[in-house]
C-alpha cells in the first residue's frame, strides 16, 4: 500500500535538501560577501547622496563658470547604518519636527518593494575649499537595500531642475521627473580610458572614484515637491526602470 | 536554545563580528537549503542567504526575545526569497523544471532509490518523482508553505507568522498545493 501524501513528501524534501551541497568554500564565500555587502551599503548610500549632487553641480559647473568664496558646490552627508532611526514607515512622520512638514513614506509599494529602514541625517553644502557653508536635514528611507526614498526641506535643497528629465508625469498638479545617470566607479588610483573619458567630456557619463573595483552603474531617480517637502525615489537597481519608478513615487503621493 | 546560543545573540546585537560570524555559520547551512528548495536556483539561494544576514545585521536591535531568532531569521529569508525571485523572474514552473542543476538534483534523489523490488515498489517511486515535479512546479508562495511545513516542519500559525499571512490562507495555500 502506498505511503501518505504527507509523508512521502517529508521523505523527498529531506532527500532533496540532503542533495543540496553547501561547501565550507561557498559558506566562507558568502559570508565574505555579506561583510562587502555592509561596507558596501554604507559606500552607496554615501554615494546615492553625492550622485544627486554631482548632478546639480555638473549643471551649476556648466551655467557658473566662477565661483565666489563660500559658494556651494558640493553636498556631503553621513550615516550610521547600523544606528536605525525609523523602523517603519509611521515612525518616518516622527520627522516632522525636524523638516518642517510630514514626510509621507510607503510602508509597501505595490510591486512588492518593502521599507526596510529609514535614517535622519545632516546633509552639509561644500565650498570649493571643502568648508561647511551650508547644512541641511534630511530622512533616507532605505527599500529593499536598493530603492532610497530621501526627503528634506524644498528651501534647502539645490534645484535639479536645469537637468533635462528623461521622462515626466503629472499627477494632482504635481510634476514628477524622472532622471537617468551613467556612472563610473573607479578605484582612487585608476585612470578613465580616452573613451569613458570623451563620453564625460560630452556630458554623458559621470565619473566618480573611490571604489573598490570598476564598476557602471545607471543611477535612476524621480524627484517632486509635496507640501514644502522635496522627495527623491532613487536606485541603481537595474530591474528598475524610470517607468516603475515613476509608478512607485505615484504610490508616495497617495501616502495618508 | 541553550545559553551559549543566546549569550552569541545578545553579543551580536551590541556589534561582535564574532558573534554574527558564529550565528552565521550555525544558520547558514539550513537557511540556504530552505532558500533552494523554494527558489530552485543556486545563485538566488546564495544572494537569499546574503540579503537574509545583512538584514540580521541592520536590524538586529528589534529581537527582542533572542528564542525566537530563529523565527525571525526565517521570516527574513521568506520575504528575501519572495522579493528574489519576483526581481529576476524566475518563478514560472516551466523555467524552474528546465533549470538543469534542480532537474538534475531531482534526478538524483530518483536514481538513488532505484533499487530493484516489487512492482508497487516502483510505482511507489514513479510516484515520488512525480510529487516532487509537481512540488517544483507550484506558484512560489505554494511551495513555500510545502517547504515549510513539510521541511521545515512548522506549524501554520507559524508559517501564518512569519509569511506575514493569515492562518487561513496558509491553509488554503497547503490544501490548493496538495490538491494540484
Amino acid at each position: 500500500m502506498s505511503k501518505p501524501l504527507d509523508e512521502t513528501l517529508i521523505e523527498e524534501l529531506r532527500a532533496q535538501a540532503q542533495l543540496i551541497s553547501f561547501s565550507e568554500e561557498q559558506s566562507s564565500r558568502v559570508l565574505n560577501n555579506i561583510h562587502n555587502l555592509k561596507r558596501r551599503k554604507i559606500t552607496m548610500m554615501g554615494k546615492g547622496k553625492k550622485i544627486l549632487v554631482a548632478a546639480a553641480a555638473i549643471f551649476v559647473i556648466g551655467s557658473i563658470t566662477v565661483y565666489g568664496a563660500g559658494q556651494v558646490i558640493g553636498y556631503r552627508s553621513s550615516v550610521n547604518i547600523g544606528q536605525v532611526d525609523y523602523k517603519n514607515a509611521q515612525e518616518v512622520r516622527k520627522a516632522e519636527d525636524k523638516l518642517g512638514a510630514i514626510p509621507k513614506a510607503p510602508q509597501q509599494f505595490l510591486n512588492g518593494v518593502e521599507f526596510e529602514s529609514g535614517y535622519f541625517m545632516m546633509v552639509d553644502g561644500l565650498d570649493e575649499h571643502d568648508n561647511i557653508v551650508d547644512s541641511y536635514p534630511e530622512v533616507s528611507v532605505s527599500y529593499d537595500q536598493s530603492i532610497f526614498l530621501d526627503i528634506s526641506p524644498v528651501s534647502a535643497q539645490m534645484s535639479d531642475e536645469e537637468i533635462p528629465a528623461v521622462s515626466s508625469r503629472q499627477n494632482g498638479g504635481i510634476s514628477l521627473n524622472a532622471y537617468a545617470i551613467d556612472y563610473l566607479f573607479l578605484p582612487p588610483e585608476a585612470k578613465p580610458s580616452a573613451e569613458d573619458r570623451a563620453l564625460k567630456e560630452a556630458g554623458k557619463l559621470q565619473i566618480s572614484y573611490g571604489s573598490t573595483e570598476e564598476e557602471r552603474k545607471t543611477y535612476r531617480y524621480v524627484t517632486w515637491n509635496k507640501d514644502s517637502l522635496r522627495y527623491s525615489l532613487a536606485t541603481f537597481n537595474d530591474n528598475y526602470e524610470l517607468e516603475e519608478l515613476l509608478n512607485m513615487a505615484e504610490e508616495v503621493l497617495t501616502v495618508e | 536554545m541553550d545559553e551559549m546560543m543566546k549569550l552569541l545573540i545578545v553579543n551580536m546585537q551590541t556589534g561582535d563580528e564574532a558573534a554574527f560570524d558564529r550565528l552565521y555559520h550555525t544558520y547558514a547551512g539550513k537557511l540556504y537549503r530552505t532558500a533552494y528548495l523554494i527558489s530552485g536556483n543556486k545563485e538566488d539561494s546564495e544572494d537569499i542567504l546574503q540579503d537574509t544576514f545583512v538584514k540580521c545585521f541592520l536590524h538586529r536591535s528589534e529581537i527582542k526575545d533572542p528564542e525566537c531568532f530563529e523565527k525571525w531569521l526565517m521570516k527574513i529569508m521568506v520575504r528575501t526569497t519572495w522579493r528574489i525571485i519576483r526581481q529576476r523572474k524566475t518563478v514560472s514552473s516551466e523555467e524552474l523544471l528546465q533549470k538543469e542543476e534542480y532537474a538534475t538534483l531531482v534526478q538524483a534523489v530518483s536514481a538513488d532509490r532505484q533499487t530493484p523490488g516489487p512492482l508497487e515498489q516502483i510505482m511507489e517511486k514513479e510516484l515520488q518523482s512525480i510529487l516532487m515535479e509537481a512540488v517544483n512546479s507550484l506558484d512560489v508562495k505554494l511551495r513555500t508553505v510545502i517547504v515549510l511545513y513539510y521541511y521545515q516542519e512548522l506549524s501554520v500559525k507559524e508559517i501564518a507568522d512569519l509569511s506575514g499571512s493569515l492562518e487561513g490562507t496558509v491553509k488554503s495555500r497547503l490544501h490548493t498545493a496538495r490538491k494540484n
